[in-house]
């Protein structure tokens, strides 16, 4: 049986890709280990934040699955800076583990295109370079047009838990051995990250009354735009904190852990450190903040925030004892640091494919990203790659740093690499006041019917609402006001004695459609679920309109791109070094070669000239699809 | 540009006879020169005296060779020099064996510097200032070229810079990590830094532009009717010690211009010769061609005849067209009938020599302007001006915004000043500032 697109690995890039890939046609086999563990959240159980909940809005923007799975299993929706600008508000939810879990599971069994398959893949099938497949450690074939690998952190895993050592993908489950002597093999760069896990809690066993309570949003506000209502029970989180005698017992046993005391050599990251980083490097700190979130409406295991480490579980123990509310709270399970192999993602090209075996693409964890959105967002783009290469067509579709976080997540892994995981901020984000979490659809729906992953059902939802917005936005330029009728009503009076539109009111702070309704009625009639959106256009434009020379000069930058097979020696007025960059990493676009660390002005400029020169005299460069 | 692979070379002294002249060569095929002409390179830091012969054989010179080796020479590259007699023959028969090496081609303007400027031995305010220590005419020029080659200006930035990633870096604590316990004092922190850059950066920028006056000069406009004594004024400058540049046409009794170092400062004195004294009508062809000539001097001096009976009227009009500061100078003392002046008017007698000293003090005084005193200058170009601007713009704005309601407009606004500020130094980098962010606080669950 060959299948278009084949995806291993059932985790969150893995689920998104094969999702992805059927929606654009393709006949999808998903192979995992264990068909029960699809869609499984292996940390924290809780999807979105600052940056990753403006993914998880781009990746519904393209008909992804992550944002209605999780509206139909978040226990508690909170949105991030809520009193804060629209650029920088998240929505965060707390999922249901169980819940979530299943709304996976039943995503992709609703697409006919997908079939499970549960074996472990032990090797890649290599036909005059191109990845044609996999074979499973069964010694099966499994032949396809494309292979999407998200392994995760089962890639050569190495559970450290104090000075134990257990060779684990997951606690209790078995690595990808094999698969990562394969990959070594191929002569890849591949190195080492670690990550850390927080011992899991008896919820039954914390003093709650004892513990600060901290509630959800009424109402909840949906990830999706397809869901009109959030309709799992809405549950709080205690909030309790480390005490001076938990820093006492962490400091004594610090050359216990099994980062500490040398026995890990991936490097982690600084922004999700372990309890025992925090103390060590943060010694001034007397006390850090947990939160106990419950990970499911019927289970009673708690994810206690804050508190990750892989010291031995008689420190784990003591340690929990230590924190108010948690004196009596039994430990269902220890936390662990898990180590694991990743490819430096510098190797791929914009669309996730490996630049060196083509038909072979790489998603989430195995790029040296941290984060279920993060690791989402790239299975997203490499389903849709892989299909396109299956359907026999280009792999390109390609997003940049001015159209989504997306572009801005992959652009940076592929020019700057994954020094340490990455996850994503909103400060990464050059463009961060266009590119919002409120109107993802707006940069992207189109982009995605265009290349085909949308829906139908999602299509004709955004035909009606672009039409509402574009309306909206007439009607709001047109809305105008003498000075004198904003004095009526008690609106901001311009100095200069001009009219205003109801648009350029909305630019100041404090304004709001439903103010204005009441010198322009008509303005509410606009659907009240599209006022914040609008809102947010209007009090950005002008500093996007400022952004606007810049992201021109982007794109055409974007648009130079530089052929694969570009001999950079013959390149002429290169210095050695940038000679040695640009071949090391190989830029797909004149833009990427620009951003590379250590890269000259001067060098871009020779490339510009050395691609001119090339294209033959009075031709236009050849340019890249643009959107 | 031709390929970085070539080796470059060109004459380093002026062209013509001279005593010695010097010859660089740089780039990967400079330590073969030497054997070329039958003459071993020496080791890099090292001088030889060697003689040169053509290709024939024949004797060409007796020179010193002087040999650097990269990346430890001016251009980061090979360089080879050659130091040899400054004869014209000398010269052409060495320029001509070399443009005959394959791979050899003689350098483009600035090429050097460029090579420099590319293999990192400098930065843009080094190559700038390079360029203003060869183009120095006056002492002072000279030492603000290499205060400024030293890092004047570069070392400011990088402090500003760094107050500006540490604000939006703290900044950036509060907008993406709104969960983490951040100190509550970041806010106001932040607001106080970014008063604090204001200051600096409005203070440098409060330099009554000193540092672009000496290294640009300033231009000092003649204004009045033909018979005043204006080309007198100027001759009598030209004989002064301080005049460093003759005539620009005719000879030193028509002069239109001349240039003083006044106090360090190159200034320039122009003749508007413009305005004609008709029957007392002023010519409009006349008027526009001075006033085009007031309008582009930074000074205007409004020279009179004293002893003529409508000197204040003949004042009160080019008063009125005279931009900004001026400068009142009554000539013809001699001949009395001045009469009452103005406080700060100067009465002088070209015939007899009498107040031009004074006049150059006058001018001295209101060029080095007594309120910049002892502040050293740090803006030497227009360019780093504008650039300073744009960055006091942008973050006087963000302080307009309230950093609790709106910190990601406030992030923008000291976006655009770090923009602008790294057209002076360099680019922004994002891992940058989370290295900053990260270094001073512990984030993260």
């Amino acid at each position: 049986m060959a299948y278009d697109v084949i995806v291993v690995g059932g985790g969150h890039a893995g689920s998104e890709a094969a999702a992805a890939a059927a929606r654009m046609g393709a006949a999808v086999a998903l192979i995992t280990m264990d068909a029960g563990k699809i869609g499984e959240m292996s940390c924290n159980p809780a999807i979105g934040g600052l940056g990753k909940g403006h993914l998880v809005r781009e990746i519904d923007a393209f008909d992804g699955i992550m944002g209605r799975a999780i509206d139909q299993s978040g226990i508690q929706f909170r949105m991030l800076n809520k009193s804060r600008g629209p650029a920088v508000q998240g929505p965060r939810a707390q999922a249901d583990r169980a819940l979530y879990r299943t709304a996976i599971q039943t995503f992709l069994a609703e697409q006919p295109e997908i079939t499970v398959i549960e074996a472990a893949v032990g090797d890649l099938l290599v036909e005059s370079g191109n990845c044609r497949g996999v074979i499973t450690e069964q010694g099966a074939e499994i032949r396809a047009g494309a292979v999407v690998l998200t392994t995760g952190t089962f890639l050569g895993g190495l559970i450290h838990l104090g000075s134990e050592k257990t060779p684990a993908g997951r606690l209790g489950e078995a690595p990808s051995l094999a698969l990562a002597t394969r990959l070594r093999a191929l002569d890849l760069p591949i190195g080492r990250l670690k990550t850390g896990t927080p011992p899991r809690l008896d919820g039954r066993t914390i003093d709650w009354p004892a513990l600060e309570m901290q509630p959800a949003d009424d109402p909840p506000v949906p990830f999706s735009t397809m869901t009109k209502r959030i309709e799992v029970p809405q549950i709080k989180c205690g909030i309790t904190r480390t005490t001076g005698q938990t820093h006492k017992i962490i400091a004594e046993s610090l050359h216990l852990s099994a980062v500490y005391s040398g026995q890990i050599e991936g490097q982690g990251p600084r922004y999700c450190p372990s309890i025992e980083d925090k103390i060590h490097r943060f010694a001034d700190k007397s006390s850090h903040q947990i939160f106990l979130e419950p990970e499911g409406l019927d289970d009673p295991t708690v994810y206690p925030n804050g508190i990750s480490t892989s010291l031995p579980r008689s420190v784990q123990d003591a340690l929990v004892a230590s924190i108010p509310g948690l004196e009596r709270a039994k430990i269902m399970q220890y936390g662990y640091a898990i180590e694991y192999d990743f490819v430096d993602p510098r190797a791929l090209t914009r669309t996730l494919g490996l630049r060196q075996m083509p038909g072979l693409f790489l998603a989430g964890q195995i790029n040296g990203t941290t984060g279920y959105e993060e690791a989402a967002a790239q299975g997203l783009m490499a389903g849709i790659n892989a299909s396109l290469q299956a359907g026999g067509g280009a792999p390109d579709f390609v997003l940049n740093r001015a159209d989504a976080y997306i572009g801005v997540m992959i652009d940076d892994l592929t020019t700057k690499g994954a020094p340490e995981p990455y996850r994503m901020f909103t400060s990464r984000a050059e463009y961060r006041l266009l590119l919002r979490a409120d109107n993802a659809d707006q940069r992207l729906t189109d982009r995605g019917i265009e290349v085909g992953c949308v829906g139908g059902p999602r299509q004709q939802a955004w035909a009606e609402k672009s039409q509402q917005l574009a309306h909206a936005q007439n009607l709001l330029a047109s809305s105008t006001a003498s000075p004198k009728d904003l004095r009526a009503f008690n609106l901001p009076v311009p100095r200069d004695g001009a009219h205003r539109s109801a648009a350029e009111l909305l630019s100041l702070e404090g304004m709001s459609i439903d103010g204005l309704g009441a010198l322009w009625p008509e303005l509410r009639e606009i659907p009240p679920t599209h006022w914040s959106q609008l809102e947010a256009d209007c009090r950005y434009a002008g500093y996007v309109s400022r952004q606007k020379a810049d992201i021109d000069a982007l794109r055409r930058d974007e648009g130079v791109r530089i052929p694969g097979d570009t001999n950079f020696a013959e390149v002429g007025g290169l210095s050695a070094e940038a000679r040695d960059l640009l071949a090391r990493h190989r830029p797909d676009t004149i833009a990427q070669a620009n951003r590379l660390p250590g890269m000259t002005p001067a060098a871009v400029l020779a490339v510009l000239r050395h691609l001119k020169r090339a294209s033959g005299t009075g031709k236009s460069l050849s340019t890249a699809a643009q959107g | 540009m031709a390929s970085e692979g070539d080796t470059i070379f060109a004459l380093a002294t002026p062209p013509g006879r001279s005593a010695i002249a010097i010859v660089r060569i740089s780039g990967p095929q400079a330590a073969m020169v030497p054997t070329v002409f039958g003459a071993p390179c020496p080791k890099s830091g090292h001088f030889a005296v060697a003689w040169l012969r053509q290709s024939n054989r024949e004797m060409l010179d007796q020179v010193v060779l002087l040999f650097m080796a990269g990346p430890r020479s001016s251009t980061g590259e090979d360089v080879l020099e050659i130091q040899c007699h400054g004869g014209i023959a000398v010269v052409q028969s060495i320029l001509a064996e070399l443009v005959k090496i394959p791979g050899l081609r003689s350098a483009e303007p600035g090429e050097f510097t460029h090579r420099m400027f590319h293999n990192g031995k400098t930065d843009l305010l080094g190559v700038e200032s390079l360029a203003d220590v060869i183009d120095a005419d006056t002492r002072r020029q000279l030492g603000q070229a290499w205060e400024q080659a030293q890092g004047g200006l570069r070392a400011r930035v990088m402090q500003w810079r760094a107050a500006l990633i540490q604000a939006a870096s703290q900044l950036e604590v509060v907008i993406d990590f709104p969960d983490e316990e951040i100190p509550a004092d970041v806010a106001s922190a932040i607001t106080l830094g970014l008063i604090a850059l204001c200051a600096e950066i409005a203070d440098s920028l409060d330099d009554n532009q000193i540092g672009e006056r000496v290294r640009d000069g300033v231009s000092v406009a003649l204004l009045g009717p033909v018979n005043a004594g204006k080309s007198t004024l100027i001759n009598r400058l030209a004989q002064r010690p301080v005049a460093i540049v003759s005539a620009e046409a005719g000879t030193t009794r028509d002069l239109v211009s001349v240039s003083l170092d006044i106090g360090g400062v190159p200034v320039t004195i122009t003749d508007t010769a413009g305005i004609r004294d008709d029957v007392g009508v002023i010519e409009e062809e006349g008027i526009t061609r001075a006033l085009a000539a007031v309008h582009a001097a930074d000074q205007t001096v409004i020279v009179l005849d004293g002893s003529s009976e409508n000197w204040r009227a003949e004042y009160h009009r080019l008063r009125s067209h005279a931009e900004g500061r001026h400068m009142l100078v009554l000539n013809k003392a001699d001949k009395g009938g001045i009469g009452t002046a103005p406080d700060d008017a100067m009465v002088m007698s070209l015939q007899d020599d009498v107040g031009v000293d004074l006049f150059i003090d006058r001018l001295k005084t209101s060029i080095t302007n007594a309120n910049v005193a002892g502040k050293g200058a740090i803006i030497t170009r227009v360019r780093h001006r504008q650039a300073l601007e744009a960055t006091l713009r942008g973050v006087e704005a963000g302080l307009r915004c309230d950093l609790q309601q709106s910190p990601e407009i406030v992030a923008e606004e000291i976006r655009t000043a770090v923009f602008a500020l790294g057209r002076i130094t360099g680019e922004i980098d994002v891992e940058e500032l989370l290295d900053a962010i990260f270094s001073s606080f512990c984030i993260g669950k």
